[in-house]
């Protein structure tokens, strides 16, 4: 495990119309680490995960990266399939774009999927699959890519709340498996206390919070029950603001 | 699957059978005069004389020859500029208000000047086929390509897609069942644009067929040409769509549905 993160950012600053969406964020992930970003909507989670991603570029500050390049992958609020393509197909889109010759990714894509528990399902199209088998798809497709960090905003928001409770499991255990390093977003205090080691409250575009989360590893199921699990709700909540009115939100992206 | 086929099939037979014999009924409780309303027996045997002279082959093969190189051009010339319509905004401000009045001359008016340029030959014929597909199928080339959803335009970021890949992954499939769905409204159009074509002068062709037969007071003729053009245009539907059940078929979760 390297002592230097693998991404920190220095002041990090976001402007979207002339109104600062982000300011003055001091930020580092480290290797096989879960970091996530708590907030309200509106509150430039999705902002600093494209920034990470380097699909916008920063208004103020910096980002380093450790060693260039680090290969990044991203897992959308919504799974982003294509409809015209097999389960098996969507896998591979990110390595045909990558040009990886058929067969090394036949075996990436069915590896992906089985990491995934959808190798069954490699032959069905996107209509035929349910809300978590395609958030699954859409975690095969990220991992394909072999990534050193996965991005996730808000990956499971659109799920029923016991199957979301069941996906953050299983990417714990996948994240076992994996040892992948995982920046997540989510507006659940739930999800974030179960997933991170470490949990930041973005309010307002600055971080306001930082905890550690001491929960012992690995969880499961039985972590969800404990009062540990409880106590560490209590206090992420602790420091949320409360907002009788709602602040102004600035969409970062089109709905 | 096959077994839903056979019973569409066996429906679309029983049909036409029952229509036939509903036309011959009439013909033997009213008894019109051949040249009013022939029966369906009249025509068919119309259609062996045509057939066995072998005239009617000429006329069939030139009107087909009319359809697919107008259909095919018009199509090529709509996929053309409905991209660039699609993509620059520019663009589809300053041409749709001309395609839209181009579009609403008929094209029987147009086609007299079409005869002045080009002549009583075949490209004025495949000239009008192909105007009339080419509307359609600009407007759902547009259309389709702008479907594009925003979560694949950021999907196709994150993935580091070049132009040319954003273009093959995400726009074309996602624009090809409006461009089909277009093609589909425009090929028995294409038929009509030929025989327009044709009522202009010509030699050949089931829209001359249908002029001459008029003169002659031929009603048997006629009604062999109007059916022969009728299968024409069916048939050419039917390719299209056979057409787009291969390709949209399998994943488009509306047409699965049915």
């Amino acid at each position: 495990m390297n002592a230097e993160p693998l991404i920190s950012t220095q002041k990090l600053g976001k402007s979207l119309g002339g109104h600062p969406v982000l300011d003055e964020l001091d930020f580092a992930i480290h290797d096989r680490e879960i970091i996530t970003i708590v907030g309200r909507s509106g509150s430039g989670k999705s902002t600093f995960l494209d920034l990470i991603m380097g699909l916008v570029k920063p208004s103020k500050g910096s980002i380093k990266r450790r060693a260039a390049p680090i290969k990044m992958s991203y897992i959308f609020q919504r799974p982003a399939l294509l409809p015209w393509r097999t389960v098996e197909r969507n896998v591979a889109l990110p390595l045909e774009i990558e040009g990886i010759d058929k067969v090394t990714c036949r075996e990436r894509v069915h590896f992906a999927l089985e990491q995934v528990g959808l190798f069954y399902a490699k032959s069905l199209f996107p209509f035929q699959l349910s809300g978590g088998m395609a958030q699954r798809l859409a975690i095969a497709r990220a991992l394909v890519q072999e990534p050193d960090l996965l991005l996730m905003d808000e990956p499971f928001s659109s799920l029923d709340p016991l199957l979301r409770e069941n996906m953050n499991i299983n990417l714990l255990r996948l994240q076992e498996r994996t040892k992948k390093t995982i920046l997540f977003v989510t507006h659940s205090i739930d999800e974030a206390v179960i997933l991170s080691d470490r949990i930041l409250i973005l309010e307002s575009g600055r971080f306001i919070y930082d905890l550690a989360i001491d929960i012992p590893k690995p969880r499961n199921e039985a972590t969800l029950n404990s009062r540990r699990f409880a106590e560490v709700i209590r206090e992420v909540r602790a420091h949320l603001p409360f907002h009788p009115n709602l602040p102004q939100q600035v969409a970062s992206e089109p709905l | 699957m096959t077994k839903r086929l056979l019973a569409r099939l066996v429906v679309l037979v029983l049909t036409f059978w029952m229509a036939i014999l509903g036309w011959q009924i009439i013909i033997w409780a009213t008894e019109p005069p051949t040249w009013l309303l022939p029966g369906p027996l009249k025509v068919a045997q119309r259609f062996l004389q045509l057939w066995e002279s072998g005239s009617i082959q000429h006329h069939i093969w030139v009107t087909l020859i009319e359809v697919i190189a107008g259909f095919s051009g018009g199509t090529i010339a709509g996929l053309l500029s409905g991209y660039p319509i699609s993509q620059i905004k520019a663009l589809e401000r300053w041409l749709t208000p001309y395609l839209i009045a181009a579009n609403s001359i008929p094209i029987v008016a147009f086609a007299p000047l079409l005869m002045l340029w080009l002549g009583t030959g075949i490209t004025t014929k495949i000239v009008v086929a192909a105007l009339i597909v080419y509307f359609p199928v600009t407007v759902s080339t547009a259309v389709g390509f702008k479907q594009v959803s925003s979560i694949h335009v950021r999907l196709m970021k994150s993935l580091r897609a070049n132009k040319w890949q954003r273009f093959r992954y995400i726009e074309l499939p996602t624009a090809v069942p409006g461009i089909v769905g277009g093609m589909k409204i425009a090929s028995p159009l294409a038929v009509v644009g030929a025989v327009v074509g044709e009522f202009l002068g010509a030699g050949a062709g089931l829209g001359h067929l249908v002029l001459e037969a008029n003169g002659l007071l031929d009603t048997p003729m006629l009604f062999v040409s109007i059916i022969l053009l009728s299968a024409i245009g069916i048939t050419f539907y039917s390719a299209v769509a056979a057409m787009e059940a291969l390709i949209v078929g399998p994943w488009h979760h509306e047409r699965r549905k049915r």
